[in-house]
């Protein structure tokens, strides 16, 4: 008899949820329609894109457009390029924003406050303002073309260095206390108790400023002129004026570029949501 | 009192080394932020009033002394006027959407329901598609021909136009592809957001009998003010940074309808190759922005909730 | 401030890998690496590199490596940012409007210089004189020739054959002045039964290259001073009787649905005439090759046509298209290698492949009748019409083409002038007068700034 009821209550609970679970899949239907069609048309030949009305399952998928798409521009350079320096601005933010953040949260020195404010400050000046004379200063320094010219102006991130200290703010103070006993010095402190106890924050970190870094568009669209340093994003934008009419090839070509970041941030999915959770949201 | 006043210099003197010694401490941990921010943030913004007091030559070899023309320029120019229209247009136009549709999928998200981490995961996927990525994508999308969003609202009855073309239609064309990547970004955030939310308040609302409409007018959204304004806060800055989308799916036309700011800059300083007029832009641009900020928190003191 | 600036950097650049070679001769694999920047995509990119590769495989000094930059603007971009950089290329190709700009920047060398230099041209039996005298006096001020003209197009009126004879008129004698191009629409129109139009007469794209064509085809001129030929060029001269012929023409023909605007992009016109909603179109002959072999059997569905203009004396086609220009920052071993290839690129055999393989024109006049380029021509007679097109303009400063700084600028006045008398609902004498007022002004501070 309860065995039944067990059975009818969860059938009635599958019931009450279909309209909960309609709109879930609606609502995946429609943010994932770019992604479909994309994929689609990366997949047909040239006459099926041109047609009316469009074709929405590839009957005959080409392939050959993802051997163009990588061996028609240098894809694969591009992607080295691009892992290249999202690598070198995420250890850069990381490491920037944790030993900033690690000053702020554990450690008391003057103009701590003034000093706070500063960071503060560069969240308010736009970027519009700073392309212009790093552009300059690169071009001065020859470091156009270069991993540098990509990638310094990015090592430091405020966003990040509050990210952290919101997190470290939530440590036990007592574990300072314990160590300064143990004799561990502030860097020691830094590496072998708050790293360790920041994994969560530091991978949220790590993930948006990889994703961040690895879509850029502007920076590198202006410091770059050599093929051989271009990134994805460049990449394939360059692949669409160039090849205009070969619509498939580009959009194979976009998928490309689309997928490391898409594993990431499946495989990454938990750091996503909750490393910005535990009180590190709060305007 | 002979003692204490013997005792004073002694103490404060110690007071001074150890400040000295706690700047020492702390200067390897923020130096390296300090140092970067001083090259790339800081020295532009002081670069880039200098330029905007002077013309430069198109090969970057010469500047000349023009005092405030340039900046009379921009605040008088029609063209600068109306690309502040536009950006706010699409600051408006991004944002509200982006928040919005964030929190409905934060909330629906936010069930327990079996195989709910799939959902979540598809609501937040758009945050991997990079500014290029998404724009190609909506450049076929967007094909007054042969693309599929005329083909489905033609079957739908729905009218269609030409998106990208029309002055009318380019900026809202430019800004649902903008609206597409930001949701997962927002969703991702508000769901942190909602999460964060303690249990206790539902069940205290629940107590006084508050059904479930009340309980989300009254627990969830004032609960996710901060969070909203976070969302909001970054959408703007978002908004007001937009180059990519711009530049692949418009190029700032038709009819300067999608020249935001940024590509007004960019147009300047690189097409144009007017750097000095371009600076003087940015500058203005600064203080609306630091202005608009200011405003913002202002009104965040007002309507946002703090525990 | 900036000494500071460069302090902090000189600090980080002490503890980073430098990549930077230093500024001396590119190697590559043995020879003297000469790199060129160029605009060429899709097929005609294809073809580029046919020639590159044939340059490198007939001698072992120079490895000329041609790199795609995107459209010309972005090339160009590209090449003021590199000024003063490792990044510079030796070559770079660059479209016609630029010639001022470059002339302004002091940063290359003039072909002439190269030309004087060089025993094997200044040969008699050589020479320049079998160069296509127009694009030369395009490419030449004051007497010297900066740049070497390259890759030539013009605008031709492509049209449909059939459908021209359904509707009675003659596809031998097809329209030569924008009347002429109303009549034959009113007759090409086709409606459906519930009374829109099916196919109209003519499908118009915004260039403003077309409206140059058409103001030169009047003998009319761009800018002043000789059209910057005779002197700087202080201010626009295109405001006149003769550009608001076009624009009213434009308006009134879009207006009542006898042509349709296609926008800006570029090939969309055509696309229009291909895929049956049109009948003419006014294209570039740049991707004429590329179009006719598409179209396979059908491309003779399809003639060609010069470019129709208001009914005008002694006007005639300007041929500009793009040039290759050589930069001074080079070592001189590089430079002399672009040089080098460059003659190779401009022999006769050379060119009537390239005008084989992209439609370009060839350079060399003794190209046309070489083959392939003969048996291009039996196959395609489209091709023609276009030469006829230029052989009949009259050499004079009208057809020379204007030389101005900020050309770019003023040709986005007037594809802004366009699209406003199309869709922004202004007067062809309003929109014509603000591009003339944008166009001084960027002309004025243009020469200013580089005075």
């Amino acid at each position: 008899m309860s065995r039944m009821k067990h059975v009818r209550r969860a059938l009635v609970r599958a019931v009450l949820s279909l309209p909960s679970y309609a709109l879930l899949i609606a609502s995946a239907a429609v943010i994932l329609f770019p992604l479909y069609v994309t994929t689609v048309d990366s997949l047909q030949p040239l006459q099926k894109l041109l047609s009316f009305p469009p074709d929405l399952w590839p009957d005959t998928p080409r392939w050959a457009n993802y051997r163009s798409a990588m061996t028609d521009i240098p894809m694969p350079r591009y992607m080295l390029n691009s892992l290249i320096m999202a690598s070198v601005i995420t250890i850069g933010q990381v490491t920037t924003a944790a030993l900033a953040a690690y000053a702020f949260s554990f450690m008391r020195f003057p103009l701590r406050t003034p000093l706070f404010f500063v960071f503060l400050s560069t969240m308010m000046v736009p970027w519009e303002i700073s392309i212009i004379p790093n552009f300059q200063t690169m071009q001065r320094l020859n470091w156009l073309d270069t991993y540098q010219g990509l990638t310094l102006p990015f090592l430091a991130t405020a966003f990040g260095t509050f990210l952290l200290r919101q997190h470290f703010m939530t440590l036990p103070r007592e574990l300072k206390d314990a160590a300064d006993i143990d004799g561990y010095g502030d860097l020691r402190f830094l590496l072998f108790v708050v790293i360790p106890l920041s994994r969560a924050a530091l991978a949220t970190l790590a993930v948006f400023s990889f994703l961040q870094a690895w879509n850029q568009y502007l920076w590198p669209l202006l410091v770059t002129n050599d093929p051989d340093m271009r990134t994805v994003q460049i990449g394939i934008a360059a692949l669409r004026d160039e090849e205009v009419q070969r619509t498939n090839v580009v959009l194979a070509g976009t998928v490309i570029a689309l997928l490391p970041m898409l594993v990431l941030v499946i495989a990454f999915q938990r750091f996503l949501v909750r490393g910005l959770t535990a009180g590190a949201v709060k305007g | 009192m002979t003692t204490d006043a013997r005792l004073l210099p002694e103490r404060r003197r110690g007071s001074v080394a150890r400040s000295l010694r706690q700047l020492a401490a702390a200067s390897p941990f923020v130096l390296p932020s300090v140092v970067l921010f001083g090259v790339f943030v800081f020295y532009p913004l002081a670069r880039s009033v200098y330029l905007g007091f002077h013309a430069t030559d198109p090969f970057g070899r010469r500047e000349v002394w023009v005092g405030i023309e340039q900046y009379r320029d921009v605040l008088t120019s029609s063209d600068f006027r109306y690309s502040l229209l536009v950006t706010g247009q699409f600051a408006l136009y991004t944002v509200v959407p982006s928040t919005v549709i964030g929190l409905y999928l934060a909330l629906l998200a936010h069930q327990r329901l079996p195989g709910i981490l799939l959902f979540r995961t598809i609501f937040s996927s758009t945050v991997a598609s990079s500014v290029a990525v998404s724009s190609v994508m909506w450049l076929l999308l967007l094909n007054p021909g042969v693309g599929v969003l005329n083909y489905l609202l033609d079957e739908g009855g729905l009218p269609t136009a030409s998106w990208l073309t029309e002055p009318r239609w380019a900026l809202p064309a430019v800004a649902m592809t903008t609206v597409w990547m930001n949701i997962g970004f927002a969703t991702i955030v508000i769901l942190a957001g909602l999460q964060n939310i303690p249990e206790e308040l539902y069940e205290a609302a629940r107590v006084d009998g508050a059904g479930r409409r009340n309980q989300f007018l009254h627990v969830t959204l004032p609960a996710l003010s901060p969070t909203l304004l976070f969302v909001s806060v970054v959408g703007v800055i978002f908004a007001f940074q937009s180059f990519g989308q711009i530049h692949i799916l418009t190029r700032g036309g038709p009819l300067d309808s999608t020249t935001v700011i940024v590509y007004s800059i960019y147009r300047e300083a690189f097409l144009h190759y007017n750097v000095g007029l371009a600076s003087a832009q940015a500058i203005v641009l600064f203080v609306i922005v630091l202005l608009l900020t200011m405003a913002q928190f202002v009104a965040a003191q007002r309507w946002v909730f703090y525990r | 401030m900036r000494r500071i600036a460069l302090l902090f950097a000189v600090m980080i650049a002490g503890s980073v890998l430098s990549g930077c070679a230093e500024h001396g001769v590119r190697h590559s694999g043995g020879r003297i690496e000469v790199r060129l920047w160029h605009s060429m995509g899709g097929v005609n990119g294809g073809a580029l590199q046919k020639i590159v590769d044939g340059y490198n495989g007939s001698q072992d000094v120079y490895e000329v490596r041609a790199i795609y930059q995107g459209g010309y603007p972005d090339s160009l971009k590209k090449l003021v940012s590199s000024f003063g950089t490792e990044s510079m290329p030796a070559m770079i190709q660059l479209d016609d409007i630029e010639l001022r700009f470059m002339v302004d920047s002091e940063a290359t060398v003039p072909a002439q210089d190269f030309i004087e230099a060089d025993a094997e041209i200044a040969a008699p039996s050589v020479g320049l004189g079998d160069f296509e005298p127009r694009a030369v006096d395009y490419y030449a001020l004051d007497g010297k020739l900066r740049a070497m003209p390259f890759n030539l197009s013009g605008p031709v009126l492509y049209y449909d054959r059939d459908a021209f004879r359904e509707a009675g008129l003659d596809p031998d004698h097809p329209p030569a002045t924008l009347d002429d191009i109303r009549a034959a629409s009113e007759r090409l129109l086709v409606r459906d039964e519930s009374g829109s139009i099916k196919r109209n007469g003519i499908a118009l794209s915004i260039n403003a290259w077309y409206f140059e064509q058409m103001l030169a085809k009047q003998g009319a001129l761009y800018a002043n001073n000789g059209n910057g030929r005779e002197g700087l060029a202080t201010e626009v001269v295109f405001g006149g009787a003769e550009g608001e012929a076009i624009l009213t023409w434009w308006q009134d023909m879009v207006r009542s649905g006898l042509a349709t605007n296609v926008g800006r992009q570029g090939l969309q016109a055509l696309l229009a005439v291909i895929t049956g909603k049109s009948t003419m179109a006014v294209e570039s002959t740049a991707s004429m090759r590329a179009i006719l072999a598409a179209l396979g059997p059908a491309a003779s569905k399809f003639g060609a046509a010069p470019m129709p203009a208001p009914a005008g004396e002694g006007g005639g086609v300007v041929v500009g298209g793009a040039a290759m220009w050589i930069m001074k920052d080079r070592p001189e071993q590089e430079r002399r290698g672009a040089w080098e290839f460059l003659k190779y690129a401009t022999q006769p055999q050379v060119q009537a492949q390239w005008h084989f393989d992209t439609g370009y024109f060839p350079v060399r006049v003794s190209a046309w009748d070489m083959e392939p380029a003969a048996s291009l021509h039996r196959d395609f007679p489209q091709f023609a019409a276009a030469r006829d097109q230029v052989l009949r303009s009259p050499r004079s400063l009208a057809t020379a083409g204007a030389v101005i700084g900020p050309f770019t600028q003023v040709r986005e006045g007037i594809e802004t002038a366009f699209e406003q008398i199309l869709v922004g609902g202004e007067t062809p004498r309003q929109a014509l007068d603000r591009a003339v007022r944008d166009a001084n002004r960027a002309i004025e501070r243009y020469n200013r700034s580089v005075e």
